[in-house]
């Protein structure tokens, strides 16, 4: 009895010990499933979705680095149609980095620096005129990125083939605008290494830090804030009392949905085929009769359908046709719940992950 | 329930366990950074219902930690422990009162414990207060109620067990266990349907008839082996806390004194210094001497006894200061001056009325939920208090919008710019908790723009793997709803059917 009760106490304060340091962090041995392999889907991201979102970001950026150089070289209607194009690509680009903002991209805050809009048009021209300016500093986040480019070559870009200062100072203010976004992404890119691919790959396991739940997080917070909310929503006045047609982004150069539908498609192919689907798949997710993979994957190409009705200019579908903006709002809110709570709890991943005990 | 006189090692040994898990439980709270986190750092709290009161108390709330972690350490030891006892109930239970985001079961269970070991003679043997005089006793329903109280934890949670999600579906458990997959040795299995189902039934049968086995001489033993694995695994498992060890600890109360008396020798074992040194030294004295004269020189104990046995000194003659004597003499001194004891009738049989009537509250309060309409799992309608663990994953989404009545403006509350992580994620799923962020931001509206506006609410939850529903009805205006209003007539009507408990 008494040595019953030694051996109970023993084993339980051993299986405490030793569960305690196991259950949380990281681990090294093999927490593969059989059914589905963790590690893989993670190597997938990182080496199919973030490094060549990245590459592609670097030459996109650099391109528009040498093209506004040149523009600044010789500033003629050909260079500037030229380095139009060139923003356009780039902008387009952005999209399919733009959820993946982890590590080094989260601590220079890339996706604020490169796209908060609307811009603060009379910061950026009084930028200009002040001559000396450093875009590091906090203040000048509405001045900078993609959508103060969309403004400076598309609102009244005849001053830009102007001669003068006034007109040279903006030359030079798109060539430093491009340089710090070349920057900016080359240096959240470089964290991506072999070796930080291989710590990420690693931290396969169910906790706050590891790298599924963040990224999953990541992933559905950008599509809620960035992509349902800042294209769509806030524009249709969906959290507003009015209309904000000028919190569209590209507001200047009006290829909103153009960007739109690239970030929907980013969206959309890291669900479908970067291993989210197969996940659900393999822990055999069925709700209402339905998997849920596809409903999600219904549900993107629900929304696709929709946005046919919406024209190229978000900011002026708002003013001419807000309903089919907010019908467009609808069917992407949808998407939300599926994402945020079926597929969240399916997973057991916790939106932003809460230390507490539950019971 | 009788009175018969038993002897005191289980309760000493309850008293012991008790107190040593909950300072450890408050240790542990405050060591995870969870005071800040829960009660400092957040601006809104969730109040139970007739408690708005209970609020946390900026930089004091750190003071109501140090009372109910010193209290519980004096339980522990049996120190003045009539007042320690009723600072610990109070102190622990302002804590647990103060939001509601945070309510466990198990803090409900160590509330409701810690009220009853106000009423029972818990440190009467192997305490500060009282030594270690083996010739103590206590009624045997002193120790007959806590094993009532903490069989009816385990009963009551296999009762609830017995509905269709659990049994049928494996719900929640399906969802749970395979997200373990990183888990040493047990990952794999976690995959496998047949082990949801094995955890579910097991977990059901275990609950059920745990209480029995361990009851039951004969199976006593393996009971306890199986109360030890079951709550370890369980640990392993999920997030649960210092619940898993409170219970295994609880567990010792069904064991017979011979058990609970060696506990207490190793205890006394354990300690060849310090506060339990007279314990040992009465042990080296067969525990059946008096409390002896060089008791002074132990440091606490000295304090604490030095004007008792003054006092008792007094009335006997220094030279019939014999061993048996001076006990005796003791004894009558204690039945006198110490409530609760069993010679004092009166006194006793109000303890154990206030215990009866927290018995009934305990036996009747998890049925309470048959009184209102709707489906438990939905309305969560008296879902609190009823010893229902893990039976429930939901996952919600909640956006709030309000209308203002004069001019028609409209606006998009997003929750979580008010709330933590976490409080927002029990807004989200729990409906009173809905309910009262609906009112606090119309009266902070009301605060800013004058009239009370229109609050509605756009929620989801997906409850028990079921697809993702609206739950609140999106046309109701949440600021003419009222905690008595029914939920079933704001919330949207559950389409599926949960049978049994």
């Amino acid at each position: 009895m008494e040595r019953l009760l030694f051996l109970s106490f023993a084993a339980f304060l051993f299986l405490v010990t030793a569960c305690d340091s196991s259950t949380y962090g990281t681990d090294d041995d093999e927490p593969m499933l059989p059914s589905f392999d963790r590690k893989a889907m993670l190597e997938g991201w990182a080496n199919d979705v973030v490094i060549p979102a990245y590459e592609a970001n670097v030459i996109t950026s650099s391109q528009l680095v040498t093209s506004a150089s040149s523009f600044v070289g010789s500033p003629n209607p050909e260079q500037l149609a030229s380095l139009r194009a060139d923003y356009q690509t780039a902008y387009l680009s952005w999209q399919s980095l733009s959820p993946f903002m982890m590590g080094k991209a989260e601590e220079i805050n890339l996706r604020f620096r490169v796209n908060t809009y609307p811009t603060n048009t009379e910061l950026i021209e009084q930028t200009i005129a002040g001559g000396n300016f450093n875009l590091e500093l906090p203040s000048l986040i509405t001045a900078q990125g993609f959508p103060a480019l969309d403004y400076l070559l598309y609102a009244d870009a005849d001053q830009l083939l102007e001669n003068g200062p006034a007109a040279s100072d903006r030359r030079e203010y798109i060539a430093a605008l491009t340089v710090t976004l070349r920057d900016l992404i080359a240096t959240a890119g470089s964290e991506w290494t072999p070796a930080f691919v291989t710590v990420y790959t690693q931290n396969d396991g169910n906790s706050a830090t590891a790298s599924v739940d963040r990224m999953v997080n990541d992933y559905i917070f950008h599509y809620e804030k960035f992509l349902r909310a800042g294209k769509v929503g806030i524009p249709a006045g969906v959290f507003s009392d009015t209309l904000l047609a000028d919190k569209a982004e590209a507001l200047y150069s009006g290829q909103s949905k153009e960007l739109f539908l690239a970030s929907l498609s980013t969206s959309e192919t890291f669900f479908n085929d970067n291993g989210l689907a197969e996940y659900l798949n393999a822990l055999n997710v069925i709700r209402d009769g339905e998997l849920l993979s596809a409903k999600v994957t219904n549900q993107f190409a629900a929304i696709r359908i929709t946005s046919e009705i919406v024209g190229e200019n978000f900011s002026d579908q708002v003013i001419d046709d807000n309903v089919q903006m907010l019908t467009l709002y609808d069917e992407m809110q949808r998407l939300v719940v599926l994402l945020k709570v079926d597929m969240l709890q399916a997973l057991s991943i916790n939106v932003d992950y809460v230390d507490a005990d539950g019971d | 329930m009788t009175n018969s006189p038993t002897s005191p090692g289980t309760l000493a040994v309850f008293r012991i366990g008790f107190g040593l898990m909950t300072a450890l439980s408050i240790l542990r709270f405050w060591w995870n950074g969870w005071i800040e986190k829960l009660y400092l750092e957040p601006t809104y709290f969730f109040s139970y219902r007739y408690f708005e009161w209970v609020k946390p108390l900026g930089d004091w709330t750190y003071v109501l930690f140090i009372t109910a972690f010193v209290s519980a350490i004096m339980v522990t030891v049996g120190w003045k422990y009539r007042l320690a006892s009723v600072l610990f109930f109070l102190s622990f239970t302002y804590i647990e009162l103060m939001d509601k985001t945070t309510y466990l079961n198990h803090y409900y269970f160590i509330s409701l414990l810690s009220f009853v070991l106000i009423w029972l003679p818990a440190a009467d043997y192997f305490s500060v207060d009282k030594g270690a005089d083996k010739s103590v006793t206590v009624p045997s329903w002193t120790i007959d109620c806590l094993k009532v109280f903490v069989g009816v934890v385990y009963f009551y949670a296999g009762l609830v067990k017995l509905n269709s999600d659990w049994l049928i579906d494996a719900q929640p458990l399906a969802i749970w266990l395979p997200a373990k997959y990183d888990i040493p040795l047990l990952g794999n299995l976690m995959q496998q349907v047949w082990v949801h189902y094995a955890f579910s039934w097991v977990g059901a049968a275990y609950d059920l008839f745990i209480v029995f086995f361990l009851l039951w001489r004969p199976t006593r033993p393996l009971a306890f082996v199986a109360v030890v694995i079951f709550h370890v695994l369980t640990r392993v498992l999920f997030p649960i806390g210092m619940f898993p060890y409170i219970m295994i600890v609880s567990a010792l109360v069904f064991f017979p004194t011979a058990v609970h008396s060696r506990i207490l020798g190793w205890i006394a074992e354990i300690r060849t210094d310090g506060l339990f040194s007279h314990v040992k030294r009465l042990r080296g004295k067969k525990l059946s001497k008096s409390v002896n004269s060089d008791l002074r020189t132990d440091g606490l104990f000295s304090h604490v006894k030095q004007p008792r046995n003054e006092k008792s000194s007094k009335s006997v003659n220094p030279d019939l200061r014999t061993d048996g004597y001076f006990s005796q003499a003791k004894k009558v001194w204690r039945s006198k001056v110490f409530r609760a004891r069993p010679q004092d009738a009166k006194q006793f049989n109000w303890s154990k009325v206030v215990v009866g009537a927290v018995l009934v509250l305990h036996l009747v309060l998890p049925w309470r939920y048959l009184t209102y309409p709707g489906e438990l799992f939905w309305t969560e309608e008296g879902y609190r208090f009823s010893w229902r663990v893990m039976l429930m994953e939901k996952a919600g989404y909640l956006n709030y919008k309000i209308i203002d009545p004069d001019t028609g403006k409209r606006s998009v509350v997003n929750p979580g710019d008010y709330l933590t992580t976490f409080q927002n994620k029990q807004l989200a799923t729990q409906p009173d908790f809905i309910l009262e962020f609906a009112h606090h931001l119309a009266s902070l509206h009301q605060q800013i723009d004058g009239p009370l506006p229109a609050v509605y609410a756009e929620s989801y939850i997906a409850l028990n793997g079921r697809g993702s529903r609206v739950y609140v009805n999106p046309e109701i205006n949440l600021s003419e709803i009222t905690e008595d209003t029914p939920r079933i007539e704001w919330l949207m009507p559950f389409e599926d059917s949960i049978y049994g408990l």
